[in-house]
């Protein structure tokens, strides 16, 4: 079998961190089968392992870091504690004074809780979407990067090619078999999203995968600057858990000179989903390239919000066969 | 339970490392592996009076290893990916053998000095800590794709290293024995 040094490497290395899928175990097995010059290189990546977390002799124990400060700075230190304490003392004590002073002409003020909520929940929202929307575009330099560069493997992307169009991919990266009692719709595998960052002020959660950048520099000259996209979500099931919002995203990317990378335009489909782990559901976009595509960026959603979304952590989310299709190929 | 000689267990407790990298070439899961471990000790605990004194120990609790290991792949068969038992069969316990494992251990010890000290870090947190990828990706701040590469070309850059260091190491402890 013919497999390069640096393929077979990748899939040992992702061996030992448990992170193969059932392909990728395949391509390994079929490699080391009558291979002995592999099972060599397989036998010193695996002692050398062995032998790293086995003994001390080979990575000595982390010794804390103890720092001894001269007795001055320790005194001083001391100062500078009772100063602030007593500062903070100090203006407590002024500012109970106000309060009793003012209590009166505010709880006379029944609009007060009204400003306060739309003071607490306008700039929550705006910034969320800020957030989401620069994430994918800052999630996806990397791997335009990786494509510009043409580098074989980062971060535990590929780079492939199919249908005269080249990408790179994180399908295999995320890709998982049945876990939490959901399947995967058709074969073995499916992607499962990482685990969502919570925002517990806002009561928002939400976890953003990247999972594929198109690289149409040098598409088919027959390609009409078209883009169908479908993929199916899914979550495990949570007794505190509820709907979940999904969306396919596709970001347009235009490259300015010096890897300076610019959004042109995006298109973004949102589902909210049941809490039925045993059905998948579809979601469709059609995305019309703005002209001055250079790389189109195809990133998966999960979000929460409300209670449910500070018990995230207690759900799985998946997506499955995101296929892409590219109107005149 | 047989009664277990000072030699056996001396020697039982001299091949831990190398049953334990046999074992792990067999089962590439840190936790089964050390699973099998425990169970093939205990195997060979049982057969201590089993054992002829003039074989070969270690050829003999490989043995029984790759059994165990063989035995743990049929039960686990359905719920994880693991090797076929063509391929469990075909792993050579030569590569394990005492002596080459004492050498690649000191090889390994300079090589790991030469690392980075970001690679250090990551290195000791998963070989020496065993945290899962997804610990090490919070601890360090950085994505679980930018650690599992790191820990590639960790893994890489010791393997070079180790084929390069091997040859001296070797030829010191020669030169120390004569």
């Amino acid at each position: 079998m013919n497999i390069s040094n640096t393929e077979f490497d990748t899939l040992v290395s992702k061996a030992l961190d448990s992170n193969l899928s059932a392909s990728e175990n395949e391509l390994l097995t079929s490699a080391l089968k009558d291979e002995p010059n592999l099972q060599r290189r397989y036998c010193n990546f695996i002692l050398h392992e062995s032998l790293l977390h086995w003994e001390s002799e080979v990575i000595p124990e982390e010794e804390p870091n103890v720092i001894m400060f001269p007795f001055w700075v320790l005194l001083s230190s001391a100062a500078a504690v009772f100063v602030c304490l007593f500062s903070a003392w100090f203006l407590h004590q002024e500012y109970s004074l106000n309060v009793e002073e003012e209590q009166f002409a505010i709880n006379t003020l029944p609009v007060q809780s009204v400003q306060s909520s739309e003071i607490f929940s306008q700039p929550v929202a705006a910034m969320s979407n800020e957030v989401v929307h620069k994430s994918l575009l800052d999630d996806s330099l990397e791997l335009i990067q990786m494509l510009s560069d043409g580098d074989s493997y980062i971060d535990g992307a590929s780079l492939m090619l199919r249908n005269g169009f080249s990408f790179v991919s994180r399908d295999h990266q995320l890709s998982t078999s049945s876990i939490d009692g959901v399947l995967p719709l058709n074969d073995t595998q499916m992607i499962l999203f990482r685990e969502m960052s919570v925002d517990t002020i806002s009561q928002r959660s939400e976890a953003i995968e990247t999972i594929r950048v198109y690289d149409l520099k040098n598409h088919p000259s027959n390609f009409e600057n078209i883009v169908d996209a479908s993929v199916c979500f899914n979550q495990s099931h949570s007794d505190f858990g509820d709907s979940t919002e999904f969306s396919l995203s596709l970001l347009a990317v235009n490259d300015l000179e010096e890897n300076n990378f610019v959004e042109v335009g995006s298109s973004s489909q949102v589902l909210n989903s049941d809490n039925d782990h045993s059905t998948w559901e579809r979601v469709d976009t059609t995305f019309i390239l703005p002209e001055g595509t250079d790389y189109l960026v195809v990133s998966l959603v999960a979000k929460k919000s409300g209670p449910s979304a500070l018990n995230s952590n207690l759900q799985s989310f998946f997506a499955d066969e995101l296929e892409l299709s590219f109107a005149g190929i | 339970m047989s009664t277990v000689s000072i030699e056996y267990s001396q020697k039982l407790t001299s091949i831990q490392r190398s049953l334990y990298a046999f074992i792990l070439s067999l089962l590439p899961n840190r936790t089964e592996a050390e699973d099998v471990l425990q169970e093939t000790n205990l195997i060979l605990c049982k057969k201590a009076h089993e054992y002829d004194p003039q074989g070969h120990f270690q050829a003999w609790a490989f043995k029984i290893a790759r059994f165990q290991v063989m035995k743990f792949l049929t039960k686990k068969k359905r719920s994880k990916i693991h090797f076929s038992t063509e391929i469990v069969e075909d792993i050579a316990a030569e590569e394990f053998d005492l002596k080459r494992v004492a050498v690649v251990q000191k090889a390994l010890a300079i090589c790991y000095d030469l690392l980075p000290q970001n690679m250090q870090k990551i290195a000791h947190l998963r070989f020496k800590d065993d945290s899962s990828l997804k610990t090490i990706s919070e601890k360090v701040g950085r994505p679980m794709g930018a650690i599992s590469s790191t820990l590639y070309r960790i893994r890489q850059k010791l393997n070079d290293c180790v084929k390069e260091k091997v040859t001296i190491v070797e030829s010191e402890m020669d030169f120390k024995k004569s």
